[in-house]
């Protein structure tokens, strides 16, 4: 999976908000509000990944954590995604 | 081809202005040469009913709004006025009675408040005053057709909520995002799309942030002024 559109990131009021850009934009109009951990989840997607691939590539910038708790974080910010049609 | 000046920016309009009687008079310039052009189509040069004049109007507004961000702005949907040099937005979503709640405001100032525009000013900064957003009066003022050319330095902007009882809360920048953005026009291209993010932050940033909890009484004014303004 990955993403269909192009997104810009910046920083609105310490936040990270996500903007998808393109002509072609039809089902989604708006813009999404993140924490730093998603915004890397977008960043990895802009390639064709799975959900199991994008836990490895987090684990890897966060080693902290662990495998579980990545695929936990993943699966819920895709799913938030799926929800307004931004992956493909 | 004609030249006009809406918010400081010059542009060059190719095709009929018929129907856009605003445009045509009162953001006429005295310029000769615009930044840029805008092409109206040929198939709106002839007849139109209302929903032509609509769609010609509509790309007209987008082709001007689509430039706005190298001009450091943006089109802000509020409807916007003065009060001796204090500019005031009242946003809200379509139907929450954003422009009867600024004609109570009216009623209570008389001429003491100037309506900027009722429906979609656009917002400029500029290199000089880095803090202060000016904002502009515009042809694109609503159906009601409040507003006129001038700019007023954007003080506050307000996030209008109907409700029984009347009472304003401060707001913080970051509580706004949502709002804000849900107001702003957004460009496509990625670098414009940046940049009018940019001036969001900066807006949200210079202007005091109000959340004003309303019913449509005269007294729905009061309370809301009296709480911005710091009146006794």
């Amino acid at each position: 999976m990955k993403l269909k559109y192009e997104f810009v990131i910046n920083q609105v009021a310490d936040q990270n908000v996500a903007v998808p850009v393109g002509e072609d934009i039809q089902n989604f109009s708006g813009f999404l509000k993140m924490n730093d951990i998603g915004a890397e989840i977008l960043e990895i997607l802009k390639n064709d990944v799975t959900v199991e691939e994008i836990a490895a590539e987090m684990l890897k910038k966060h080693p902290d954590s662990n495998m579980e708790e990545a695929l936990e974080t993943v699966q819920g910010f895709v799913a938030q995604l799926k929800e307004n049609g931004l992956v493909e | 081809m004609s030249i006009h000046t809406v918010a400081d920016i010059n542009f060059e309009i190719q095709g009929s202005l018929r129907f856009m009687r605003h445009l045509r008079e009162e953001y006429a310039s005295n310029e000769t040469k615009g930044d840029f052009i805008i092409d109206v189509p040929e198939k709106f040069s002839g007849n139109l009913d209302e929903e032509g004049v609509a769609e010609k109007n509509d790309i007209i507004q987008r082709s001007l709004a689509r430039k706005l961000s190298e001009y450091d702005a943006i089109l802000l949907h509020a409807a916007t006025f003065d009060i001796k040099g204090n500019g005031v937005a009242f946003s809200a979503l379509s139907g929450t009675g954003k422009t009867t709640h600024m004609n109570l405001w009216q009623r209570l100032l008389g001429d003491r408040m100037t309506v900027v525009n009722g429906d979609k000013p656009i917002v400029r900064f500029f290199d000089d005053e880095p803090e202060t957003p000016y904002a502009y009066g515009t042809p694109w003022n609503g159906k009601e057709r409040l507003g006129c050319n001038m700019r007023t330095p954007l003080k506050h902007i307000c996030f209008i909520e109907r409700a029984k009882e009347n009472f304003v809360e401060k707001m913080d920048p970051k509580e706004a995002i949502d709002r804000i953005f849900n107001q702003v026009y957004m460009p496509k291209d990625p670098v414009a799309v940046m940049k009018t993010m940019e001036l969001i932050n900066r807006l949200i940033h210079s202007c005091n942030l109000w959340k004003i909890h309303c019913n449509m009484n005269i007294s729905a004014a009061e309370t809301a002024y009296n709480t911005i303004f710091k009146e006794k």
